[in-house]
């Protein structure tokens, strides 16, 4: 009984957030389009992926968690033949398909774009996917002090530090001495980024 | 003997500017508790460990036989809980969260809820978020009326009502009761439509219960004395008088166990009774916290 309860109640969720999954979507088909148009279309459409990842990590925690706390609808969740603990599982399952399943559709389409569109710069593979991760990480943190804590202090913290460019400078300059990307300086040229290069 | 449908034993609860002291308290199954107290007195917090979502430091809580919070997932199945501050999901319709709330409950009743649909005048079809409050809180009574749970949980369910829309809701109440088997906890700070509907009322102030009785035993109870005092003389201190206020030759004497022998001591005192009044509950809710603050500081 419990179990099914909480399915509901995790696809109730799913279906809360619907329009961030698919406007997520859409955002990330665009930007990716744009990416592929020209130099400048790839510094928009990369920073239009990445605003999008960031923004679909921050609206499904504050939507679904965040919000739901502070409206008092999640009273009338718990008002339900759950436990409060089941309430919480529901959330978080829920909260990481609607990031997830956005997520690994970019990443699939992301990853088909760079492997068969011609002349995107060397190395972008590993970089993307460790963006991704990144991205996902940063998720994870965000989601997990939504869930732990009510202090507004604390998750507009969150907010800042996970999503800072510092923060993602330093990741940058983590990823540029990380052995996966030392290769093409150690082999001479990279070889990861278009698929002709790996079929030969 | 009767059933409990809530029961709590020496409940505390301790919070930083608050706490629950021994609380206890017993409701049997078919009736209709008024819980009220004044803001901040711990009513939602009684209410919330009953409800197992909060966990009490000490003490005992079964709720239709389960204890809580242990049980409170089989609890909740037949417990139907609301407050004035409880939310349903804005960008959502009525009808998507009645069918949200029938997938759950097999014990749904569709014909009931197209009954208080319209005595409620409710548009299933609008929008969550365009509802007033007091639609908002008729929409949130539909979705647990419908299901017929045994006990009604309700925190304030009357609070920013219009009286109209207050008198619909008391009215859905009593129709709830006309099965014995289903009971109330109704609380509030209007104590007009506790007196209305009410069998019972357990005060509560400052975090402790400072009475609980049956109404109509409340209500026989107090009583307000106007006495004319002969000249030179002085009121005798019974215990039963638990408020006296004098100015010149006349005392305003409140008890709480107003009996005819009561009177008559006083009369054989010299004393002339002027009046005797019934109190409301309100009347009677306010000298019942002003006493239990004195004596509380004495």
């Amino acid at each position: 009984m419990s179990s099914s309860i909480m399915r509901r109640l995790i696809l109730k969720d799913i279906y809360l957030n619907r329009m961030f999954i698919v406007g997520s979507l859409l955002a990330v088909l665009l930007s990716l389009f744009v990416a592929t148009l020209s130099e400048t279309g790839f510094t928009i459409g990369g920073l239009t992926f990445i605003t999008t990842m960031v923004a679909l990590g921050i609206f499904v925690a504050m939507y679904g968690v965040v919000r739901e706390r502070e409206n008092k609808s999640w009273l009338f969740v718990v008002s339900l033949p759950i436990s409060v603990l089941q309430y919480y599982v529901a959330k978080l399952v829920a909260a990481l398909v609607s990031f997830l399943l956005p997520w690994g559709l970019s990443l699939l389409a992301t990853v088909a774009v760079v492997l068969w569109v011609e002349d995107l710069p060397n190395g972008l593979l590993p970089f993307f996917i460790l963006l991704m991760l990144f991205l996902f990480h940063n998720f994870t943190i965000f989601l997990a002090v939504a869930l732990l804590t009510k202090s507004e202090a604390w998750i507009g913290a969150t907010i800042v530090i996970t999503n800072t460019s510092i923060t993602l400078s330093c990741w940058r300059c983590w990823a540029r001495t990380a052995p996966v990307n030392r290769l093409p300086f150690r082999f001479g040229s990279a070889c990861w980024s278009r698929m002709k290069d790996l079929l030969s | 003997m009767t059933a409990l449908a809530i029961e709590l034993r020496s409940v505390c609860k301790q919070f930083p500017f608050f706490a629950l002291e021994d609380v206890s308290l017993r409701l049997e199954e078919g009736q209709i508790m008024g819980f009220v107290g004044p803001n901040g007195a711990g009513k939602s917090t009684t209410i919330r460990i009953l409800m197992g979502l909060i966990k009490p430091a000490s003490g005992e809580v079964n709720v239709l036989g389960l204890p809580m919070p242990q049980q409170q997932a089989e609890a909740k199945r037949q417990i139907g809980f609301v407050t004035d501050d409880m939310a349903l999901f804005g960008n959502a319709t009525l009808a998507w969260h009645i069918d949200f709330v029938r997938a759950i409950y097999p014990d749904w009743d569709g014909a009931y809820a197209k009954v208080l649909l319209d005595r409620f005048c409710l548009n299933p079809l609008q929008m969550i978020k365009g509802l007033s409050h007091g639609v908002r809180i008729k929409a949130l009574l539909l979705l647990v009326l419908a299901r017929r749970p045994r006990l009604l949980i309700l925190d304030e369910p009357t609070s920013g009502l219009d009286p109209v829309a207050r008198h619909e809701v008391l009215a859905e109440f009593m129709n709830v009761l006309r099965d014995d088997h289903r009971s109330i906890l109704f609380s509030s700070h209007n104590t007009v439509d506790v007196e209305q509907i009410s069998d019972c009322i357990t005060f509560i102030d400052r975090g402790r219960i400072i009475e609980s009785s049956d109404k109509e035993k409340f209500l026989e109870g107090w009583r307000r004395l106007k006495l004319d005092l002969p000249e030179g003389a002085g009121l005798p201190i019974l215990k039963e008088a638990i408020e006296i206020s004098t100015q010149g030759k006349i005392a305003t004497v409140t008890t709480n166990a107003y009996t005819q022998e009561l009177e008559a001591r006083y009369t054989r005192a010299g004393i002339t009774v002027h009046a005797v009044q019934r109190m409301t509950l309100e009347e009677l809710f306010v000298a019942n916290v002003m006493h239990s603050r004195t004596e509380r500081k004495s």
